[in-house]
């Protein structure tokens, strides 16, 4: 590489061969004003805000599109150019609006930060509006074109940058603004909401919606996907892996962050897909989906190739519970150093993976193939191993203990019959089931609760042969909490709904359970203390009948008194939410029994969060993040695609109805190769935007 | 096919042409003017039923437009003659075959002149018409005397494709010495040397290069590519392969506008009857070059002269330009080095290889050499398009061939070059069409156009209309462009509706100087030319607006 030497205003300045004069001076500290330069899109010479005089060369020279050369001399304020500069910032200036304070954009505004940096606030030139209007009709984009100085960033962005090439210097009557061809609405141009154009527009001309960034951190609005998942697990990358074909790249991202992509493919929840960007436009990615098919084609295993453990640090670590969040920390634990031994008081490990969800969603051979993978680490599991004190775990020789024992005590109403043992509750109900233990039901169940638990239990009394299966909650049908599919497929499966009820009496007849006396609910609300205020109708009360009852209205931990952790109100476990200790010294928690029931993926972010802390406990580094997948070349060009925004979600596929009762089953079918591309290309890689570079403005020089 | 089969086979399919029992009719007019048609007809159905031995031709148009249609009726034989009628209807064409053709009686009431040896009485010879002496036709040499459409006219009559086969005989450096010599600047843009542009594409490395033919009229005003495109696209074709020979392009394009039908037919026709005779495809003239030509229809806008613009046209994006680094000449089209030439420079070209560089040397000035395509428009008698040698000034242009104001009126100001020509007052029009004087008066040859106003008009309502349609068709892309023509015109607006202020003629001259300065491309650097120009000879009009609140053209 040729170093040259320049004179910028008296300073001696180094630069590489090939830069521009605005270059060399911005990497030497030396500002020029400037506008329709960004470091990234190829330079105009529009704005002439950057102009300097070079000696020895008549006139005044654009900067930006300048090269420095060897033994140049430069100025860079000199009266003539002040004043054109000013002049030309004047001109901009006179069809932009003045009111600066009303404007989304303010402080953080680079025409307005220029305009202060030039001292321009009387124009010598005709001010004028532009009375267009603003288009808010595109998703997540709102353009303001009174606003546009037409520096043309947007359109170099999306053309050169993007390759997308939708985006053109338009005319509104005596007006240049930017925009699609004839004005088409983004979706129909051709767009790809890449969001490059908001990033690159120095003004508030392209800004994004606000309902979609206002008060959120920018990371988390403008790659929801990523940042809205509990464990941060890098989304737009392995899509990008996954519509490559590249499975097994695809797998090690999902890797990098959480050990378990096979079981997330089955029975993730699935943030990402509530906030993904590509809802705005018509449907979210199915994420999950494509999840599941990439960690089920990881023919190459590349991320055991990649995957390393740290040597061994002498410590030993105890975990207690072997669901996802113990198994979780058990996992990076080992691959730290750690010596890690899972105490698991039921006889098989996976916790509420196993014992809780149901084989139909969850094939118990992916939950199976995971726990090994977590075990070949050296990770020891002792099944069958109920701890009943810590005390005895520390003198036993453990530096390090994580508790992470769930959720498994089920809870019934206080209400007359509920101690009738024809009345259950749901985790028992489902524990004993996947032990395989003979649980006697009757031919009509009724499930209390509106959660994903009363669902389970709903669609697994079907599959053992309930010819009625009814679920009633509190919440109103819109509020309650089981996830859409669940609903969907439990209604298809033949469970019927009742919401908004609250319950008052079992029914009982000779010891045998008959039905539920109910009330229909009027509101049902929280109120600040976050109580619980349930107004029912008058006269409303009415019976469902059953001759089962099950509880799925919430679960708590099974805290042994001797482990002498302080635990809250509702009985979980308190933890330090900055250090994730808990009240004991060198004992930390994780998953369900901190935070209560909750879901998969934040019991594997919350294992994660406790092996940090444990690690950093025991002198270790706590930077258990790993690089498996292939580091990718960024590929920010995007080319245009007619009718990308229209691209339908795929299908969700199915059992059979008639088949899925006939057993276990699982009822999701693999999505074909050509559907998991097309669906992995809809994404819009909002990731791609943070990838270019930031505008640095004068006060950062 | 070597040249020599090709003109032989060219002469033996229009024998008529070199026939010497044969009398030609050629009916000139523009594509678009309906009676040329009835009239070529009329000639054809009366010559059949009096059993005269002649040959009716449609030609385009010479670029009197207001005397069309205008037939040339050619009676071969000793003495030679040409008799030329203009204005001439079905009516007259039976006429003239019954009066002229077989009576001879050229009838002078009906005729505009006469060419040849032989004098016919009452009927002017052309060299005494000002329009046809003070012209000299090389560019449009063709245009009104042969077939468009017949690849033969244009061999046989005009020495067609021999300036091509010539050049293919020598060495590429030759070529371009040879043009060198001929000291031809490009028509349009900065006058750079014709020869040094295709030098630099000459010299530029990587790898393919193209050649390209801007034959779209950015001024809409001025008619040149149409012209030629209606009347004569070989002499532009050859033009164009002898440039992609001599820069070692093989790939050309020639952008049209896609609005002119005709023109791009008969375009494509020409393209079609080039392929019959090997002049396009593999080993041209039994050479080893090979050259394909592709026809590119772009839409007419001012910002089209733009190279850059252009470049980016064909490379199917905006028509919008961009900062030169480098020229397109060593980084064009696909970043690879591009020849650009305008339509009248690649007619220029054909012609000068068809005779010699020395030839074309001897028309125009010392640093003009050569002709210039003019379109006369405007508030002036005779709105013709002619071609005159450069050097030839304003005033000949306006008075002697434009006949001056259509009622006798004074002439105020001439527009010259384009819309973003200067003003030049009617009372000093000494001024001649050269590169040099027109640097000197902070114009440009631009397109040659003359625009005439008379002393009805205000200067500041003439200033603001040539600013205000300047701002319709800057691309924007550019701040003192965009913004610049935009405050100007905002200015002269108030300044003509009487809210001027007195510091607004300042302001006008710095947005003037800035837009000379900070614009990305020649349209915006030239954008503030009648402006300025306007200020500087009108003073005393823009001073009246703005002290006394009148106007001195509405008394």
């Amino acid at each position: 590489m040729e170093i040259i030497k320049l004179n910028i205003d008296g300073r001696d300045v180094e630069t590489e061969a090939g830069k521009s004069i605005l270059e060399a001076a911005l990497d030497a500290g030396i500002y020029i004003p400037h506008l329709c330069h960004h470091p990234d899109l190829p330079p105009i010479g529009a704005c002439r805000l950057c102009i300097v005089e070079i000696e020895g060369i008549e006139g005044i020279h654009p900067s930006c599109v300048t090269p420095a050369e060897n033994g140049m001399t430069v100025r860079t304020k000199t009266e003539s150019i002040e004043r054109m500069r000013r002049l030309a910032m004047e001109l901009m200036l006179a069809g932009h609006p003045a009111d600066c304070g009303s404007c989304d954009k303010y402080l953080n505004c680079e025409l307005q930060s220029l305009k202060q940096y030039l001292g321009v606030e009387e124009l010598s030139v005709r001010r004028r509006s532009k009375l267009l209007p603003i288009n808010s009709g595109n998703p997540l984009f709102i353009h303001d074109p009174n606003k546009c100085v037409a520096c043309g960033r947007c359109v170099r962005a999306c053309e050169e940058l993007r390759g997308v090439g939708v985006l053109f210097y338009v005319k509104k009557g005596k007006e240049t603004i930017t925009g699609t061809a004839s004005d088409l609405p983004l979706a129909d141009s051709g767009c790809r909401f890449c969001g490059a154009c908001a990033e690159v527009c120095p003004t508030g001309a392209i800004q994004d919606k606000k309902e979609l960034v206002e008060g959120k951190k920018r990371k988390a609005a403008l790659v929801p996907c990523k940042y809205g998942c509990p464990a941060e697990i890098d989304v737009p990358r392995y899509l990008r892996f996954i519509g490559e074909k590249n499975y097994s790249a695809a797998t090690a991202v999902i890797r990098e962050k959480a050990p378990f992509p096979g079981v997330l493919g089955y029975v993730c929840d699935h943030p990402c897909e509530d906030v993904c960007r590509r809802g705005e436009i018509n449907q979210p990615i199915s994420i999950r989906e494509l999840k599941r098919f990439a960690a089920e084609h990881d023919e190459e295993k590349l991320w055991e190739k990649n995957s390393s453990c740290k040597p061994a640090t002498g410590n030993r670590v105890a975990v207690i519970g072997a669901g996802p969040a113990g198994l979780t920390a058990a996992c990076y634990l080992s691959k730290q150093g750690h010596e890690v031994t899972v105490f698991e008081s039921l006889p098989l490990a996976g916790g509420m993976l196993r014992f809780g969800i149901p084989g139909y969603r969850l094939p118990r051979e992916v939950l199976d193939s995971e726990i090994k993978y977590i075990e070949n680490t050296g990770v020891n599991i002792r099944t069958g191993a109920r701890i009943e004190s810590i005390e005895k775990l520390l003198e036993e020789g453990y530096n390090g203990i994580i508790v992470a024992i769930g959720t498994h005590r089920g809870q019934k109403l206080p209400i007359p019959g509920a101690d009738n043992a024809g009345v259950l509750t749901g985790v028992d109900f489902l524990r004993d089931i996947n032990l395989g233990k003979k649980v006697s039901i009757g031919k009509s169940v009724l499930v209390l609760g509106g959660g994903n638990v009363a669902f389970d239990c709903a669609r697994v009394a079907r599959r053992l042969g309930a010819e009625q299966v009814k679920i009633a909650c509190l919440e109103s049908r819109e509020a309650m909490t089981a996830a859409s599919d669940e609903i969907k497929q439990g209604e298809e499966e033949g469970v019927s709904l009742y919401p908004a009820r609250t319950f008052t009496r079992i029914l009982c007849e000779d010891e045998r359970v008959t039905g539920v006396e109910c009330l229909e609910v009027e509101s049902f609300f929280f109120d600040e203390d976050n109580t619980p205020r349930i107004e029912a109708r008058e006269s409303s009360g009415h019976i469902l009948e059953a001759d089962t009852v099950i509880f799925a209205i919430g679960q708590q931990p099974e805290i042994p008194d001797g482990f002498g952790l302080d635990t809250s109100a509702s009985n979980l476990i308190e933890l330090d939410s900055f250090t994730y200790t808990t009240s004991r010294d060198g004992v930390f928690a994780a998953g369900d029994a901190v935070t209560g029931p909750s879901s998969v993926i934040k019991a594997i972010a919350s294992g994660r969060k406790a092996a940090i802390a444990l690690d950093r406990f025991l002198e270790g580094s706590g930077n258990i993040d790993e690089e498996l997948a292939p580091r990718s070349e960024d590929k920010p060009y995007l080319g245009p695609w007619d009718g990308f925004a229209s691209l339908e979600r795929c299908r969700d596929a199915h059992v059979a109805m008639e088949e899925r009762l006939k057993s276990f089953c699982r009822v999701v079918q693999d999505m074909d190769e050509k559907e998991v591309e097309n669906e992995a290309k809809r994404c819009l890689q909002c990731d791609l935007r943070l990838k270019i570079t930031p505008v640095k403005f004068w006060g950062n020089y | 096919m070597h040249f020599e089969q090709i003109y032989t086979r060219a002469k033996s399919e229009c024998d008529y042409l070199n026939d010497r029992d044969c009398i030609k009719i050629y009916v000139s007019s523009s594509a678009d003017n309906s009676a040329a048609a009835s009239v070529f007809s009329a000639f054809q159905k009366e010559t059949e039923k009096c059993g005269i031995k002649a040959r009716v031709i449609a030609t385009g148009s010479l670029g009197c437009y207001e005397l069309e249609p205008v037939v040339l009726i050619e009676k071969p034989g000793e003495s030679a003659v040409t008799v030329i009628y203009n204005n001439v209807t079905q009516e007259m064409a039976s006429e003239l075959v019954n009066d002229y053709l077989i009576k001879d009686n050229p009838g002078p009431d009906m005729a505009l002149c006469s060419t040849g040896s032989k004098k016919l009485s009452g009927i002017p010879n052309v060299s005494e018409l000002p329009l046809f002496k003070l012209q000299n036709r090389i560019a449009l040499r063709n245009c009104g005397y042969i077939d468009p459409e017949n690849i033969n006219h244009y061999i046989v009559h005009g020495k067609g494709y021999s300036g091509l086969s010539r050049a293919l005989q020598m060495k590429q450096s030759d070529v371009i010495r040879e043009l060198k010599k001929s000291g031809l600047r490009v028509r349009g843009g900065a006058g750079f040397f014709t020869a040094d542009k295709w030098q630099i594409c000459h010299d530029a490395e990587g790898g393919e290069k193209y050649a390209v033919c801007n034959a779209v009229d950015a001024d809409p005003r001025a008619l040149t590519a149409w012209l030629l495109l209606e009347g004569d696209p070989h002499s532009v074709l050859e033009g164009l392969l002898i440039g992609a020979y001599a820069t070692g392009a093989s790939h050309c394009f020639i952008c049209v506008n896609g609005e002119h039908v005709h023109a791009v037919r008969t375009l494509r026709k020409a393209l079609e009857q080039m392929r019959k005779y090997g002049l396009l495809g593999r080993d041209i003239l039994d050479s080893n070059f090979s050259a394909e030509i592709e026809i590119k229809e772009v839409s007419a806008c001012l910002v089209a002269g733009e190279e850059t613009a252009l470049l980016r046209t064909l490379e199917e994006k905006q028509a919008i330009p961009y900062l030169r680094t480098t020229y397109p000449a060593t980084n064009g089209y696909k970043n690879r080095p591009t020849l650009i030439n305008n339509i009248e420079t690649m007619a220029n070209v054909s012609a000068i290889f068809q005779n010699n560089p020395e030839w074309a040397s001897g028309i125009g000035t010392e640093k003009s050499r050569g002709t210039k395509v003019i379109t006369l428009c405007g508030q002036i008698a005779h709105k013709y398009t002619v071609e005159v040698p450069l050097g030839t000034t304003l005033r000949t242009l306006v008075q002697d061939i434009g006949g001056g104001a259509p009622d006798g009126k004074d002439t105020k100001a001439v527009h010259f070059g384009g819309p973003t020509g200067a003003y030049f007052a009617g009372s000093s029009l000494d001024t001649p069409v050269s590169y040099e004087a027109m640097e000197k008066a902070d114009s440009i040859i631009g397109s040659g156009t003359v625009e005439v106003f008379n002393g009805d008009i205000c200067a500041v309502e003439m200033a603001r209309d040539a600013i205000s349609y300047i701002q319709t068709q800057s691309c924007g892309k550019c701040v003192f462009c965009r913004e610049g023509s935009f405050q100007m015109s905002e200015i002269l607006t108030d300044i003509a509706e009487y809210r001027g202020r007195p510091q607004d003629l300042d302001l006008l001259t710095e947005l003037g100087e800035g837009m000379k300065t900070g614009s990305i491309c020649g349209l915006g650097q030239t954008a503030p030319a009648p402006v300025l120009s306007s200020i500087k000879l009108f003073r005393e009009d823009y001073d009246a607006h703005i002290r006394e609140k009148r106007c001195p053209a509405n008394k």
